[in-house]
């Protein structure tokens, strides 16, 4: 009887976990197509440079005020749409910018494919080795902490060397997170909810492709 | 970089570490201590990141 328990109880812990899982990527992956269209119009529509601190600054604001109270609802999705479309929408410059370089397109291709094999890779070890990363958890939001602190200065001491240094320790930083994220969903599935989850595995995304980014525009530079 | 991008992304920033800092209060003082072991893989899967993006810089 007491086994019969057992074995029921973790039959329900791995169906929660696997439509945990199954809803995050397929939020993730609508998202992320949403988020390349919306890129795709601000490229066209060639916004200017301030669209990005702006798309963005809304987008953050709708994360720490608007997602808290719409996570558990069906109000989440789109939540989760507005805000996936505008950090879309904020690489429109961005990207602009980098593909006017010489080697541009290769530049962009290069970090898009890098940030694919990055979370895929990642993701994918987490899931199939089913390890623990919660202990990360603490050594990683210090790390964010750090590299704002970092980015913070950066902005009136505008020295190249260290915005690169800040671009590879967020590149390291947030694949962290993807480790941290993916094994949080496969441990404990009760207290996750799939739509902050496709926030947090997107934001690490698109963290990623931004800095992957800026180290290969350049590192590939004449 | 305009002063009111500079204004706006150091705003950002710090709104961005004050969202940030409870939630590493918490995870500092209540997570879980990994094992040596446990940092040497999770260092390990980090390094071949680091081997990825050299990688990606030879390629561009």
């Amino acid at each position: 009887m007491n086994q019969q328990y057992i074995s029921a109880t973790a039959q329900s812990s791995t169906l929660a976990t696997n439509k945990l899982i199954r809803n995050t990527y397929i939020l993730l992956s609508m998202t992320l197509l949403f988020s390349a269209l919306t890129a795709g119009l601000s490229l066209v529509l060639r916004m200017p440079p301030m669209t990005y601190l702006i798309s963005i600054g809304i987008a953050f604001l709708m994360i720490w005020f608007v997602l808290p109270r719409t996570a558990n609802s069906s109000a989440g999705l789109l939540t989760v749409f507005a805000i996936t479309g505008l950090l879309g929408f904020s690489l429109g410059p961005i990207l602009s910018m980098y593909l006017a370089l010489a080697n541009g397109p290769s530049v962009v291709a290069t970090a898009l494919g890098g940030t694919g094999v990055i979370f895929f890779g990642l993701s994918g070890y987490a899931l199939t080795t089913r390890k623990d990363f919660s202990f990360m958890g603490g050594f990683l939001f210090v790390g964010l902490l750090v590299a704002i602190g970092a980015a913070l200065a950066n902005i009136f001491l505008a020295i190249p060397a260290l915005s690169l240094a800040i671009s590879a320790a967020v590149i390291l930083i947030m694949s962290g997170f993807i480790l941290f994220d993916t094994s949080r969903m496969v441990h404990n599935p009760e207290k996750s909810n799939y739509i902050v989850m496709t926030v947090s595995l997107y934001l690490s995304i698109f963290n990623i492709f931004i800095n992957l980014l800026h180290i290969l525009g350049v590192a590939g530079d004449d | 970089m305009d002063l009111w991008m500079k204004i706006g992304s150091a705003i950002l920033l710090i709104m961005m570490a004050f969202f940030v800092w409870p939630a590493a209060k918490h995870w500092i003082k209540y997570g879980p201590r990994g094992t040596s072991a446990q940092w040497l893989n999770a260092a390990f899967i980090l390094g071949l990141v680091v081997l990825f993006v050299l990688l990606l810089i030879k390629m561009v």
